[in-house]
């Protein structure tokens, strides 16, 4: 019997720990022909971007991942350029409060709270670049 | 001579339920037949000791008759109130709760509505960019994203650094 207990605590700590990642994606959206565009990403929600820039490519040039089962803040780069810290406020139920800070090289161009949802992503239109756009997205996975 | 009690109109006539004409007429018989007149008079008897029976013979109230009417009256009453009461309790909550409770309803249908919206979407509670850099949010619902749009960033010519494809 002790050990069916030690197994469903086991089990619910991992599904709870299992829990949410926040992803921070940098995405180069550009224009122009299909040849010229290396390595167009699949990033499953192309069609999100699409109605929300209008471009017609995307590439995902850096990305990092920060878990939001630990309190804290977390940094990771987003390339040389670009960095997001992140820390979880608070948990509510599927929803995560998130502080979101972005620094282009050491300065900070944004800080924002946000409520997650799993798989709901935000789009954060960042700076003109070369012949397109960098957009930031961050998702709950 | 006639059987009085054969004649309708002696038992109208004791019982003054005839028109004048007829009342006359049976006035002129009962004269003329001695009969008749003795007949009508015993009827007039009979129904003088009648009235005056109705009151000698009325039942005294007793003690527990008085309580069982008041019983069988705080009964009635009761089971009046109960009707009236009842109706009055759905009454009134048909008529004067319809309204908050129609609101509540509604009021619960937006809330989960919005609160299903908002599950839909990333919930920007607030922003801070430094001096010369704005930021607006929105969502787009057909897309199902929140967008935070910078404005004031500075354009960032192709470099390998932020994309090495480039």
């Amino acid at each position: 019997m002790n050990l069916f207990w030690t197994f469903t605590l086991l089990l619910a700590l991992s599904v709870s720990t299992f829990a949410q990642d926040i992803s921070a994606q940098l995405v180069y959206a550009f224009n122009g022909p299909v040849s010229q565009s290396k390595e167009v990403s699949e990033l499953g929600y192309e069609d999100k971007l699409q109605r929300a820039f209008k471009y017609h490519h995307y590439r995902v040039t850096h990305q990092g991942v920060s878990s939001l089962k630990s309190d804290g803040v977390q940094s990771f780069a987003l390339g040389s350029d670009f960095s997001a810290q992140i820390e979880k406020l608070s948990k509510n139920g599927d929803k995560y409060a998130v502080k979101v800070i972005l620094y282009h090289f050491d300065k900070e161009i944004l800080s924002t709270n946000a409520d997650f949802s799993k798989g709901n992503p935000l789009f954060i239109k960042g700076p003109a670049y070369d012949q397109g756009l960098l957009i930031f997205v961050f998702t709950v996975k | 001579m006639k059987n009085p009690e054969n004649m309708p109109e002696l038992a109208g006539y004791i019982d003054g339920e005839l028109p004048p004409s007829q009342v006359d007429r049976v006035k002129d018989m009962a004269d003329a037949n001695s009969g008749l007149k003795q007949a009508m008079e015993d009827q007039e008897a009979v129904k003088k000791l009648l009235r005056l029976n109705r009151f000698t013979h009325e039942v005294p109230i007793t003690g527990d008759m008085m309580w069982d009417r008041v019983y069988r009256a705080i009964e009635q009453e009761e089971r009046k109130f109960d009707a009236v009461r009842n109706t009055d309790v759905i009454t009134l909550i048909i008529r004067r709760f319809w309204a908050p409770a129609m609101a509540a309803c509604l009021a619960i249908v937006l809330f989960s509505a919005h609160q299903g919206l908002n599950d839909k979407f990333v919930t920007i509670r607030e922003m801070r960019t430094p001096h010369g850099v704005s930021a607006t949010n929105y969502r787009i619902p057909e897309a199902g994203v929140t967008v935070i749009w910078m404005e004031g960033l500075d354009y960032i010519p192709a470099n390998s650094s932020i994309d090495p494809a480039s």
